[in-house]
């Protein structure tokens, strides 16, 4: 009966134990990774972000259809 | 009692009827009244077409102009909002565009606004377009 029950410092013993395997088996992936992802680096430089007019002017372009047809169906306020 | 009953609810929705009926030509009236008021504001001047899709009030507005223009910019901002949805552009956008579309539509005489902001009588010939209009 004794033999069978475990002490208190053998079950933190096997916790601890098990514990550590589930952290070297979850750690796997990451040490793992550097060599199978593609990498990227920071630009050093600053992006810029150029898109105020031209944006405008290709949305003006591809709706005017469509604003030209609305305008004509409701032109008693137009 | 039975027929007692019966006519006050025929009454009551003769009455209900008569209302509704009434209510609906006044909306109708007041709809075509401020057509011919906008209509009348544009070609006497008061109102210009705006480079934003809008209509603007040409000088300082009296009150019943002021009111015009909002509520014509109302139902235009409406247009406006379901063109853009339908195209999935903003509705800023698609009322710039509808700029171009209402300043080329001026007739002459009418006035509208000119790139450089100014209040511009439309001429015979083709209006100042703003540069991102398509040309």
């Amino acid at each position: 009966m004794n033999k069978d029950r475990l002490t208190w410092t053998a079950k933190t013993a096997i916790r601890r134990n098990m514990k550590r395997k589930l952290l070297a088996i979850l750690a796997l992936p990451l040490l793992a990774a550097p060599a199978g992802c593609v990498q990227i680096a920071a630009p050093d430089k600053p992006i810029e972000i150029n898109l105020n007019i031209r944006i405008e002017q290709e949305v003006v372009l591809r709706i005017e259809g469509a604003v030209k047809d609305a305008i004509a169906e409701n032109s008693e306020i137009f | 009692m039975t027929k007692k009953w019966y006519n006050a609810a025929a009454t009551a929705t003769l009455l209900t009827a008569v209302a509704a009926s009434g209510a609906m030509s006044g909306s109708a009236n007041a709809q075509s009244t401020l057509i011919e008021e906008y209509r009348s504001a544009k070609s006497s001047g008061l109102v210009g077409e705006k480079m934003d899709g809008y209509i603007g009030a040409v000088s300082a507005p009296s009150s019943s102009i002021e009111a015009l223009v909002s509520a014509i910019n109302i139902k235009r901002k409406e247009v406006y909002f379901k063109v853009a949805q339908q195209t999935r552009a903003r509705p800023d956008e698609a009322a710039f565009t509808g700029g171009c579309t209402n300043i080329k539509n001026t007739k002459p005489g009418e006035f509208y606004q000119s790139p450089d902001s100014s209040w511009t009588v439309r001429s015979g010939a083709a209006p100042q377009l703003n540069a991102e209009c398509p040309q």
